[in-house]
């Protein structure tokens, strides 16, 4: 009798607690939850939802930004929960993996019965980026390609002209010890180490080199090219002309550069509405100075849908308002990034017209591609702790060079496994 | 069973079972949220170490594979002995600092109350926060304490750069974050010491330090048993303090990764859960081991006899 009870109420308890975890109202309403880090686009992704909204009144469209450090864990958990967000922010590292595992929904079946959608409207660079076996995994939302920000005031201080297209290495090296001054705690240049897409992905480009080649089989990081790009940075480095890494990890270069103690700075064009409201008429934009090679690492945001995703026609259409031509205009006026379709460039280019932003859609024609494979993520942060390693004097540079290419082929022989 | 003992008892076994039913219920909830929330987790944690499971495709069987890349895999053993060092060290630096302010915490003087709460505000404070404010302490370049030593002109070392002071940086913040938790079990220990021993002693003419070493530290062993096994298997997990002082910069965490956090970077980074779950797996053993031999070893120095 006693037992009988007790196992009834131990039964009620479960299935409550069962229940409460799994429930899932399914109201009259349909929803659709949205996915992304970067809270500064709120008002352009506000605004593509009230476009989608007018054509859909009765879906609710829910926004969750979760900032970049926890983005893709929270995703990745939620997702392999079975659960996600149903339209969401990807990126160039992460992008292979999602794809190749399904996480994300092929669009290509949707683009085809769609006359409202091209891919010849975006940017090439941005088409390869998101596309896994030929095939659009994430729709282009906006592009960020890097390019050189500079401080108008210390460059007048000095008496020095500002940085144009003609600018190559050796420039950075004889103006930025020009403009570096220890006393006053100003230096020349960002020989940027503590972001690899800003910084030596675009030298290791330039000098001819490549950080992963074209198979995704071996690493370039090895190369001559690459060490040469890295030996530059270190000159810059000793000769005082860029902070230190150590300076660099513990205070970011993009801060340093906003108050004015860093007179050159690479950097993604993302960066330039903040840099604007900090600096203001002080700041100044140019193409990045050339190597053996011009040019610039080119990589961009784009919108994927949850590949279990129940509402995939009101997900794809959602993606559809957010890259469309309106889409493109509202991010394009709020003056976060490269709007991802070529034509809307010039509206971006008009956001600020103080600046000389026409600098970064050039830059699309001589950009090169962000590195990634499947488990890029991987290989990034063997590569980075390597790297700045050797630049904080923990080994040589050869050493840890030598290592990231062992690391990163080992990587890559296994994704060919896997596949 | 026999016949007697069936007939006798149904009295008695009626009431003793109507209490055993609302002892059940009234533990009930403790007991599932443990098996819920710890006890399955922990079995399909020990399951999932013998796959390869990314959190999304269904789990494969893979036998030993994780364990033996573990031993195979430089960064494993050295976040192993960085975890050990860790605990070695700071465990016991604790637990003496511990011990000697809560003797001096022990006296009669005015603003105690005061001086009892300033060292219990660490344990109190987010690991985050304090993780962040000694990050800052610590910067090279503008941090409050390598102001002053450059104030009296002493060298301002890179508190988490340099790889052979980086470990003993962290090791500082730890001890300061927990000091207060022990100081206030110590105390407890204390004065659950009879008077009655002082004044024996005094009577025999035994000085302080001899009071000190004879009656107060043999019998606050117990106390100090417990502090020791609680504060190891905490620090055997250290994770939070790491990640927030230094878990965004790969190459200062390398020198100073610890288990814990090798588990969360294979399983919420890489998401190789299997992977992860044979790393917390190991740990749960060695903790396990660790525990087990302390409390053999408890015979030798612990007095029960207070």
């Amino acid at each position: 009798m006693g037992k009988r009870v007790y196992t009834i109420f131990l039964m009620i308890v479960f299935v409550g607690i069962l229940t409460g975890c799994g429930t899932n109202t399914e109201g009259g309403t349909k929803t659709l939850e949205v996915a992304l880090w970067d809270e500064k686009i709120s008002g352009a992704v506000d605004a593509s939802i009230e476009e989608f909204n007018k054509e859909h009144p009765d879906v609710e469209v829910n926004v969750t930004y979760t900032p970049y450090p926890n983005y893709f864990t929270k995703l990745r958990t939620s997702i392999g929960g079975g659960s996600g967000p149903d339209v969401f922010w990807m990126n160039g590292p992460n992008f292979s993996e999602y794809a190749s595992n399904g996480l994300i929904k092929d669009l290509e079946p949707f683009i085809e019965g769609d006359n409202d959608f091209s891919k010849d409207a975006y940017f090439d660079s941005m088409i390869d980026l998101y596309s896994h076996e030929d095939h659009l995994y994430a729709a282009p939302y906006f592009s960020d390609i890097v390019g050189l920000f500079y401080n108008k005031k210390l460059f007048d201080e000095a008496g020095l002209d500002y940085p144009d297209e003609t600018w190559t290495w050796k420039d950075i090296e004889e103006k930025g010890e020009h403009l570096a001054d220890q006393e006053e705690g100003v230096y020349g240049y960002t020989a940027y180490v503590v972001s690899n897409q800003a910084g030596y992905y675009n030298l290791i480009s330039q000098a001819g080199g490549y950080m992963i080649d074209e198979d995704k089989t071996h690493s370039g990081f090895n190369s001559p090219e690459a060490q040469e790009a890295l030996a530059f940075t270190q000159e810059l480095i000793d000769q005082g002309i860029s902070p230190s890494v150590q300076t660099q990890i513990e205070n970011h270069p993009r801060d340093m550069f906003m108050s004015g103690m860093i007179a050159m700075h690479p950097e993604i064009s993302v960066n330039a509405e903040m840099f604007y409201s900090e600096l203001g008429d002080d700041l100044g934009v140019a193409p990045l100075p050339a190597g053996k090679e011009e040019g610039s690492i080119a990589h961009g945001i784009g919108w994927a849908m949850n590949g279990d995703t129940e509402q995939e026609e009101l997900a794809w259409d959602l993606i559809k308002h957010l890259t469309g031509e309106k889409g493109n205009q509202f991010i394009a006026e709020s003056g976060f990034s490269i709007p991802a379709q070529e034509a809307m460039s010039d509206l971006w280019v008009e956001s600020m017209p103080e600046l000389d932003l026409q600098v970064f859609i050039d830059a699309q024609e001589v950009s090169f591609p962000y590195p990634v494979s499947q488990n890029t993520i991987q290989w990034q942060d063997i590569e980075q702790a390597e790297i700045q390693g050797a630049f904080l004097g923990y080994k040589s540079m050869k050493e840890a060079l030598d290592n990231v290419a062992r690391e990163m082929d080992l990587i890559l022989e296994s994704e060919q496994i896997n596949e | 069973m026999s016949d007697s003992k069936v007939l006798t008892k149904p009295k008695k076994s009626r009431r003793k079972r109507k209490e055993a039913i609302w002892a059940y219920l009234f533990i009930a909830p403790v007991v599932l949220g443990l098996f819920l929330f710890y006890l399955m987790p922990a079995l399909a944690s020990f399951g999932l170490s013998f796959t390869s499971w990314n959190g999304i495709n269904p789990p494969e069987f893979i036998g030993l594979d994780n364990l033996i890349r573990l031993f195979q895999t430089d960064s494993f053993i050295r976040s192993m002995v960085n975890t050990l060092v860790f605990t070695l060290i700071s465990v016991p630096l604790a637990v003496m600092l511990a011990t000697g302010i809560a003797i001096l915490l022990n006296q009669k003087i005015k603003g105690m109350v005061v001086y009892r709460t300033l060292y219990f505000l660490p344990v109190v404070t987010m690991p985050v926060a304090v993780g962040m404010v000694w990050k800052w302490l610590y910067n090279t370049d503008y941090g409050l304490l390598n102001y002053i030593l450059g104030l009296l002109h002493l060298p301002q070392p890179a508190w988490l750069f340099d790889p052979n002071i980086a470990l003993i940086s962290v090791i500082v913040v730890y001890v300061w974050m927990t000091v207060g938790n022990n100081i206030i079990l110590i105390l407890a220990g204390l004065q659950g010491i009879s008077e009655t021993y002082y004044e024996a002693a005094e009577i025999d003419g035994a000085s302080k330090l001899k009071q000190l070493f004879t009656i107060t530290i043999p019998l606050l062993t117990p106390t100090l048993f417990f502090v020791f096994i609680t504060g190891m298997i905490s620090s055997l997990q250290v994770f939070d303090l790491i990640f927030i002082m230094i878990g965004d910069s790969h190459v200062l965490l390398e020198p100073l990764r610890t288990l814990v956090y090798g588990v969360y970077e294979s399983g919420f980074e890489y998401s190789q859960m299997g992977y992860a779950s044979a790393q917390a797996f190991l740990l749960f053993l060695m903790i396990l081991v660790i525990t087990i031999f302390q409390f053999a070893f408890q015979k030798k120095w612990v007095h029960y006899d207070g």
